[in-house]
């Protein structure tokens, strides 16, 4: 008996009433608009950022637990660049961007992709900044195997081994992200971070701790500083039409 | 094969697994990466069940009471290979947490903050979780009750491994950047000391009488030995070429250490009384988590890569069963 209700049950619910249900309209997507910037209005913004503290002493990073790795330095230290104070007090190796007053605008996907090379098993650069869906050719010019592992924030845990002489390997963070921490998960002193925005105002101190976004169009924003072992700091920035701004961070 | 090869292969499994009408007294449970779900093995039948649990569970244990397990949740999810991450939902940080799961009504009970994307922790015997928190380069002590954590202990980056000594007094870390494993007295919530060993070591297992430590490294491929009561390495003891030394089971009296080698496919049958390597098989994919049966004639060993559990015949050194589980199995429990 409970096989035939069974059986009846699922011929319903097989068969139903034999209507064709509704189609529903699929709306299509609605355009991007691509924002693009008036080169007559946009401005540039620059400044420095600073480290006023005791100098750090330089710390050598040992490799004596590879001996490829210290082979390729030929017996000259290495140094660890986690906080790079250049003479006059610039700090190098900050990430710049503009944090907020960009919402709503989309710009041109980023053209070419970004290097980000395993060498003398370091990192080179050691933090770059990229566009949210820009390629990242990660690349192992050593002798020995790397393995990195990006583990992302906004984004998904991306781990590769790569073998001396192994293709590039590409990865692209759909989201921003700031920041994401590289590291080798065969060579434990080996560290990196990648900034991912959205939008192309973002810059990587030189030596000197100075920076440069140019092209930026008009209005307000918040600027903010990343540094690996000092933190962030942000400042309110006017920038005018065809102007220029100038601004300075400082750490302590 | 044919059915009578079937049958006899299937008569040694169900012995070893003790099958009778009411099946072994015991389950397997394992925590599946990358499907939102544990495993719950009955070794009777040697099949899976899965119970939906939370977003990336990795790190798994029972309650002293045995009536729940702790599961490391996090919504920081691993890249799928080959799958272009943007058709994909963005990671969710407000899935972190330690998942409370209720043994015999198989469901989640709630999720307690552990702090951000928590993989490894030990249960205390006060039911404090030790949890070893990135973010803090720490172990962070969890009180379930509270919810709240209410002490992080610094022991050098990337914390990895966490395990309570067999006393209950301590806590062993390793940190995976440092190369270390830092001791922390529980009762006044300080580190001890901190151990220089072997390259990215992941586990610590102790001896029963807690008189040595022994922990996996990586990277070299090695055993490090910690005598507890100096706090000292003594040695560092290479396994074998390629093998990339993991998790451990100890035997209850201490016999022998089974030790999963990710890469190198393999489970190596480690003697602590004469620090030698007694074997090594292979059993899977990547093996990882590892657990002992109860009567101890069964090894099981998550292998991610195959999402699959192998069970293995300690008498033959042989896999008897691959069990289907969940997605890139990480962690095993066996609970009885």
């Amino acid at each position: 008996m409970k096989a035939i209700v069974c059986a009846v049950a699922l011929f319903a619910a097989a068969c139903g009433n034999n209507k064709t249900p509704e189609k529903k309209a699929v709306e299509a997507p609605k355009p991007v608009e691509v924002f693009h910037v008036d080169p007559a209005t946009a401005g540039v913004i620059s400044g420095k950022v600073a480290f006023t503290g005791a100098k750090p002493p330089r710390k050598v990073i040992v490799m004596d637990s590879d001996a490829s790795c210290e082979k390729a330095h030929a017996g000259h230290p290495v140094y660890d660049e986690s906080l790079v104070v250049g003479n006059k007090g610039g700090l190098a190796n900050a990430f710049v961007y503009i944090q907020k007053g960009m919402e709503g605008r989309h710009f041109e996907p980023a053209e070419g992709s970004v290097l980000l090379d395993q060498t003398g098993c370091t990192y080179e650069p050691r933090v770059l900044g990229v566009r949210a869906g820009q390629m990242i050719d990660v690349k192992n010019s050593d002798a020995v195997s790397h393995n990195v592992h990006f583990k992302p924030t906004n984004n998904y845990d991306w781990n590769q081994q790569q073998s001396p002489g192994a293709p590039d390997l590409e990865h692209r963070f759909p989201r921003a992200d700031v920041m994401i921490p590289v590291k080798c998960n065969v060579h434990s002193w080996m560290h990196a971070f990648i900034g991912v925005v959205e939008h192309p105002y973002f810059a990587v101190t030189a030596q000197d701790g100075s920076f440069e976004l140019k092209n930026v169009p008009p209005g307000d924003y918040t600027l903010a500083v990343w540094q690996e072992k000092l933190g962030e700091q942000t400042q309110q920035v006017h920038l005018a039409p065809s102007g220029t701004a100038a601004v300075h961070f400082t750490y302590q | 094969m044919t059915h009578f090869s079937k049958f006899a292969l299937l008569v040694p499994i169900a012995l070893l697994a003790g099958c009778g009408s009411s099946g072994p007294p015991y389950h397997v449970y394992i925590s599946n990466e990358s499907s939102g779900d544990i495993s719950i093995i009955d070794p009777g039948k040697m099949e899976a069940t899965n119970v939906p649990i939370g977003k990336r569970a990795r790190g798994i244990h029972a309650s002293a009471d045995g009536k729940l397990l702790y599961i490391a949740l996090s919504g920081s999810p691993l890249a799928p290979p080959g799958v272009d991450e943007s058709t994909l939902p963005p990671p969710d940080k407000s899935a972190d947490g330690i998942g409370v799961f209720d043994v015999a009504q198989r469901k989640l009970l709630r999720k307690i903050p552990g702090g951000s994307d928590p993989e490894q922790f030990a249960v205390g015997r006060d039911g404090m979780l030790f949890i070893s928190n990135e973010d803090a380069s720490g172990v962070s002590f969890l009180d379930p009750a509270k919810g709240a954590i209410v002490n992080t202990i610094p022991t050098g980056p990337e914390p990895e491994g966490v395990t309570l000594t067999p006393d209950g007094k301590q806590i062993y870390a390793t940190s995976e950047e440092d190369g270390t494993v830092t001791v922390i007295d529980i009762k006044t919530a300080k580190a001890l000391k901190t151990i220089k060993v072997g390259r990215r070591p992941r586990g610590i297992t102790f001896l029963p009488d807690g008189s040595r430590a022994f922990v996996t490294n990586e990277n070299d491929g090695t055993l490090s030995v910690i005598d507890t009561a100096s706090m000292e390495a003594t040695k560092a003891i290479p396994l074998g070429e390629g093998l990339k030394p993991m998790g451990q089971a100890m035997s209850r009296d201490g016999s022998r250490l089974y030790i999963t080698t990710g890469r190198g496919k393999s489970v190596v049958i480690f003697e602590p009384s004469t620090e030698k390597v007694l074997a090594t098989f292979e059993v899977g994919q990547r093996p990882w988590g590892i657990a002992l049966s109860p009567d101890e004639k069964l090894l099981f060993t998550a292998n991610g890569p195959s999402n699959d559990v192998s069970v293995v015949d300690i008498a033959t050194r042989s896999v008897i069963k691959k069990i289907k589980v969940g997605q890139r199995p990480w962690g095993v429990l066996v609970l009885q």
